[in-house]
């Protein structure tokens, strides 16, 4: 039992180390399978297991991604460079042309105006974000503002002859005090004047004419309305006007602060524009510019130092044919000066390449790019493209460079991808052999070696609670699995992440392989208890018994049987019972309301206490009658039975119980009286039977022996007189065996117990027999221990045993073998052992060869009386000892174990 | 030699008895019940009795009773009831020797031939020095290194010769293997084992009419070996 629970428990260490193990081969796989690599866009992360594995670098999903990425920064890189550079460096004091370059993006906002700003102003403004400045003008200085617009050929005359505003033309030439007039330089503007001239001119001289009088008409106030309802309806974007209480108009308008001063002039916006709408459409371009310029710029720089030739292992080449010539990009100047067949030979010799000539629909490269997704990275900078360009882009396999992203990744794909293979056969070899030791626990769980090598079920404490709470443990451990993996999840991929905290404690690489193993025993060992347990539980059936539902189940069941089955007895005891509770209650209630009338109250509480007291009193005789009954079945149990319990002294049903326990002890009594009797009269009929056998048995022994010394040489007749001399003697055997053997099994004999030494007994039995023992060259080996044991026993009936036992040895072992006896002490027991060999095969059980008188087994043809053992074994159980036989073969052994003789005997019942 | 008086109802052993003891000379006179016997007793010289127990008229324990109250021959009890008590009573009320039915008719007469001798040279055989030592029919003088049984010598070891010296000198005391042993070999007891048993055993064979139910050398079983006092 022991053994097999050491075993056990080691088996389940193994398995939970095994689980730790697999976890740890995972954690190896998992936390290093993270690529972390910097990229234009910040750190960016791959993943190798299980995605990649067994490919090359140059074939894995990762190196194809970052070669995307490098592409893609290219092709930005060299549109940057064309918007950002003069002559291959940063030009921070470039002209650009903010509408220009806002058409170039896509945002231009279609206004006539453009300002030019150098790029380091533009870029310092862009860094610190595009400022503005919110006025609030009435709109009278609005209208002032933005040039004076009171003009009749701003208004028209709708057909009810009402004058409203028709728009903000700009009245050019003809008035004197428009400040922006001839600045306005560039052919946009001129363009803008022309088509103002002809809006003036769709006007007829005498519409001027008539508005012009309208105009003198109204007041201040009616235009400006006219003004502010044309605004409202063109609803614009980022103007708000709203009327005063005193019914005056205000106007809202953001507009960029004064700094943003253009190159040439040094002018603020508003110089250049001569009404708001121009004014917001410039604007607008404006911010356009600054804000994706700054961006621009910045990628620039991030891109130009990540590409630069000394910082990456990518190597490319963007030739174009632009206005001012042939322009070359490139992060190795070696090749700039090269013509396009001996560029392309240089790129060739990379392990991956990439040519393209989008004119000439020249492709070549060796990674899996097509040309349709080449073509739409450049796409996005199509400006920046003509038709004329050349690309080149290479990776040097032999990642020279060290610290950019193919060399930072190439080193961690190294590292680990030659080893998944590894680690995933050794994970599946550890789960093999858990899985083996799970099989193999499971086959065994609770099963142990029982007393005859067969297996017994048991069950543990643990196996004994409720089934509902293992399935809520279960649950629990399950909740708490699935915990553990979303930790594990978060582990595994912020491992690259050097430091990570977790509940505050900082991830070091031990931290975390601990966390995977620790995870691996959890799961393992919550398993392994809820799964073993419920095995130990369905092997032994007591899944369902085992349960609450079951518990429940079964009380209710045993509660209504109990009370169908004693249904007459709950009668008679609960209508009493409720009676008794009825009345006090009742009794109760009119002491409440007899309150009043004191006398009345008191008497009645009297009359309730003495009745209840009663009650009780009686209540407790009964309990106490009870008990006396118990006590006398108790002692009539324990062998007493000439007990009798005094049912006078009783009362009611107690004393029927009395009397019919008395009655039952009684029958008991007689039947042990007649019993005993029987056997008595038995024995007494043996004993007499075989006196009057022995006196015709002694005639022919003594004739039979005359007859002998007749020496009579007749062949025949000395055959004769010799079978009926042995079986003479055996028949003198039979009578005295039977005897012995009626005695000792009615238990008539009495023993005279003393302490005696069993090897002293054994070693006197060796010498009685030595002759007949070396007759038949038997050798004893007699191990005694070198320890007198003693017991308390009749030493002439133990002699008789050791005599038989020693007879036995003489007629059936084999001749020239070794009998080996042995005594042994063992927790307060004496055991002997007597070994032979066989002479013969042996055919009989061993139950047969002790039982045969008792059971009169008809195999009774051997020597002997065949008692010898029978007897052998009575009078061992007699004095408390036990005797066995065991066979194996041709080995025969007999175990004697007597109890050790202590200096009290404590008992001396064995002598009957 | 000597008037024997066989006694029992079953005629067949009376005459069985006549012709093992007539063959040794002896002169027998038979009886088949208790007054018989005692009859018989009165009119010849008897000396020794062979008697049964059950007997019809008067059974044998009531006609020792009866015999020992005149007579002190040697009565040898020869009964089908072989229990120690059956024993122990047949010796207490006066027999000399019980032999139980059935009996091996040269131990009969073996026993025979040694109550007869005790009886016969019983007065002769007086302790005369304190080197002879005595017990029933049994004799050890030191001085001549002799042993006699019923009055003739038995041939012994040494060994044996030590042994029932040993046993003779502390009658009623109970030696174990191992006591005698070291008395004997002046040696520790270690490995003793079954040597002194089996020397037990000869002696016992030499000087017991029946070794397996011997009269003086008696074995204690699980305890040790011993001679009564007589």
């Amino acid at each position: 039992m022991k053994r097999t629970t050491l075993k056990r428990f080691c088996l389940e260490l193994l398995q939970h180390l095994l689980a730790a193990g697999i976890m740890t081969a995972l954690a190896y796989l998992l936390l290093n399978s993270y690529i972390a690599v910097d990229s234009i866009d910040g750190p960016k992360v791959y993943r190798i297991f299980p995605i990649d594995t067994g490919l090359e670098f140059e074939e894995s999903e990762i190196y194809h991604d970052l070669f995307r990425n490098a592409v893609s920064d290219i092709t930005q890189l060299v549109a940057l460079k064309g918007q950002l550079e003069t002559d291959g460096i940063l030009d921070p004091s470039k002209k650009i042309d903010v509408t220009a370059y806002a058409k170039e993006i896509g945002k231009d906002s279609g206004g006539p105006l453009t300002v030019v700003y150098t790029l380091d102003d533009i870029v310092k403004w862009g860094k610190s974000g595009v400022e503005y400045t919110n006025r609030f003008m009435s709109m009278s200085e609005f209208v002032n503002y933005f040039g004076n617009c009171i003009y009749p050929e701003n208004f028209k005359l709708d057909q009810f002859g009402q004058l409203s505003f028709d728009g903000f033309y700009h009245v050019g030439d003809a008035q004197e005090d428009e400040p922006e007039e001839g600045v306005a330089a560039d052919g946009a503007d001129l363009e803008e004047g022309a088509v103002v001239q002809a809006e003036r001119y769709g006007k007829s001289a005498e519409e001027i004419t008539a508005l012009a009088q309208a105009l003198e008409e109204s007041t201040q106030e009616q235009l400006e309305d006219m003004v502010f309802a044309h605004i409202m309806s063109q609803n614009p974007d980022g103007i708000d006007i709203s009327r005063e209480d005193d019914g005056s108009l205000t106007v809202f308008i953001p507009m960029l602060n004064c700094r943003y001063t253009s190159v040439g002039g040094k002018k603020q916006l508003t110089a250049y524009a001569r009404n708001w709408i121009e004014y917001m459409k410039l604007q607008e371009n404006v911010v356009a510019a600054v804000e994706s310029l700054t961006i621009n710029y910045q990628r620039y720089q991030l891109c130009n130092e990540a590409y630069r030739g000394a910082n990456s292992n990518v190597k490319y080449m963007v030739r174009m044919m632009t206005d001012d010539g042939m322009c070359t990009y490139t992060n190795v100047p070696d090749l700039a000066e090269l013509p396009d067949n001996e560029v392309t030979e240089s790129f060739n010799e990379y392990r991956r390449y990439l040519i393209y000539y989008p004119d000439s629909l020249v492709f070549m490269g060796n990674t899996i790019f097509s040309e349709e997704e080449i073509d739409d990275y450049i796409s996005v900078y199509s400006y920046a493209y003509p038709d004329t360009t050349h690309i080149w882009l290479g990776v040097d396999s032999k990642y020279t460079i060290q610290g950019d992203s193919f060399h930072t990744a190439n080193a961690v794909y190294q590292k680990i991808v030659p080893n998944v293979g590894r680690f995933i056969i050794l994970i599946a070899v550890l789960a093999l052999f858990w899985l083996g030791i799970g099989i193999y626990l499971t086959c065994v769980a609770g099963m142990v070696p029982g007393g005859n090598g067969e297996r017994i079920c048991y069950l543990n404490r643990f196996d004994r609670l409720w089934t509902e709470l293992l399935l809520l443990l279960a649950a629990g451990l399950v909740y708490g699995g699935w915990l553990g993996y979303g930790i594990l999840v978060d582990i595994a991929e912020t491992a690259q992440v050097m430091p990570t905290k977790l509940f505050g404690v900082e991830l070091t690489r031990l931290y975390r392989y601990g966390l995977f193993a620790a995870f691996g025993i959890y799961a393992s060992m919550g398993f392994d208890m809820i799964w073993y347990s419920m095995v130990r539980r369905m092997r032994v059936g007591g899944l369902w018994k085992g349960s609450f539902l079951h518990f429940l189940y079964s009380g209710i069941e045993n509660t209504v049987r109990f009370i169908l089955r004693h249904k007459s007895s709950m009668i008679s005891t609960l209508l009493p019972y409720n009676l008794f509770l009825f009345s006090n209650l009742a009794g109760m209630a009119a002491v409440y309301k007899l309150w009043n009338r004191r006398i009345y109250a008191f008497l009645l509480l009297l009359a309730m206490v003495a009745v209840d007291g009663i009650v009780g009193v009686l209540l407790s005789r009964r309990n106490a009658e009870q008990a006396e009954i118990e006590e006398g079945i108790g002692r009539i149990r324990d062998g007493e039975v000439e007990f009798k319990v005094d049912a006078d002294s009783l009362h009611g049903s107690s004393r029927e119980l009395a009397i019919a326990v008395n009655n039952i002890g009684e029958g008991i009594r007689r039947a042990v009286k007649t019993s005993m009797e029987d056997e008595r009269l038995k024995t007494e009929l043996i004993t007499n039977v075989s006196h009057d056998l022995k006196t015709p048995l002694t005639s022919i022994i003594s004739y039979v022996d005359l007859l002998k010394r007749l020496h009579i040489q007749e062949e025949p007749a000395r055959g004769y007189i010799d079978i009926l001399d042995s079986k003479a003697q055996r028949l003198k055997q039979l009578t005295d065996d039977l005897v012995e053997a009626s005695r000792i099994s009615s238990g008539s004999i009495e023993l005279e117990k003393e302490k005696l030494n069993l090897t002293e007994l054994l070693n006197q039995g060796i010498g009685e027999f030595s002759e007949r023992l070396e007759e038949s060259s038997l050798q004893v080996v007699f191990e005694d221990g070198d320890v007198p044991a003693y017991i308390y026993a009749d030493s002439r009936r133990m002699w008789r045993v050791v005599e038989n036992l020693f007879n036995n040895i003489c007629k059936y072992a084999m001749e020239g073998t070794r009998v080996y006896i042995q005594t042994m002490k063992q927790e307060g027991r004496i055991e002997v052992s007597i070994k032979n060999i066989s002479r013969q095969q042996m055919s009989v059980r061993p139950e047969e060869l002790t039982e045969r008188f008792i059971r009169g087994d008809s195999s009774r043809s051997t020597e002997g009386s065949g008692l010898g053992l029978s007897i052998a074994k009575s009078l061992v159980q007699v004095h408390g000892g036990s005797f066995e036989i065991l066979m194996d073969g041709d080995l025969f052994k007999v175990l004697l174990a007597f109890p050790e003789y202590s200096e009290s005997p404590a008992d001396d019942t064995g002598a009957r | 030699m000597a008037n024997i008086l066989v006694c029992d109802d079953d005629r067949e052993i009376v005459d069985a008895i006549e012709i093992y003891l007539s063959q040794d000379g002896h002169c027998i006179f038979k009886a088949y019940d208790g007054k018989q016997a005692i009859d018989l007793l009165k009119k010849e010289e008897i000396h020794l009795l062979i008697m049964d127990i059950m007997m019809p008229k008067l059974d044998g324990i009531r006609a020792t009773l009866k015999i020992r109250e005149y007579s002190s021959i040697p009565i040898i009890m020869l009964s089908a009831k072989s229990e120690d008590t059956d024993k122990i009573l047949g010796l207490n009320i006066g027999a000399d020797d019980y032999i139980t039915k059935p009996f091996n008719p040269l131990e009969l007469v073996a026993r025979v031939k040694s109550n007869l001798r005790r009886y016969t040279s019983l007065g002769s055989l007086n302790a005369e020095s304190k080197s002879v030592y005595q017990v029933g029919g049994l004799v050890i003088n030191d001085d001549t290194k002799q042993v006699m049984v019923d009055g003739e010598p038995v041939k012994m070891t040494p060994i044996e010769y030590n042994i029932l010296l040993l046993l003779m000198k502390n009658q009623g005391r109970v030696f174990s293997i191992d006591q005698i042993y070291e008395s004997i070999w002046n040696e520790d007891a270690i490995g003793a084992d079954n040597t002194v048993a089996v020397h037990i055993r000869h002696i016992r064979e030499k000087i017991e009419i029946n070794p397996r139910e011997p009269r003086y050398l008696k074995v204690v079983w699980g305890v040790g070996y011993k001679i009564d006092k007589q």
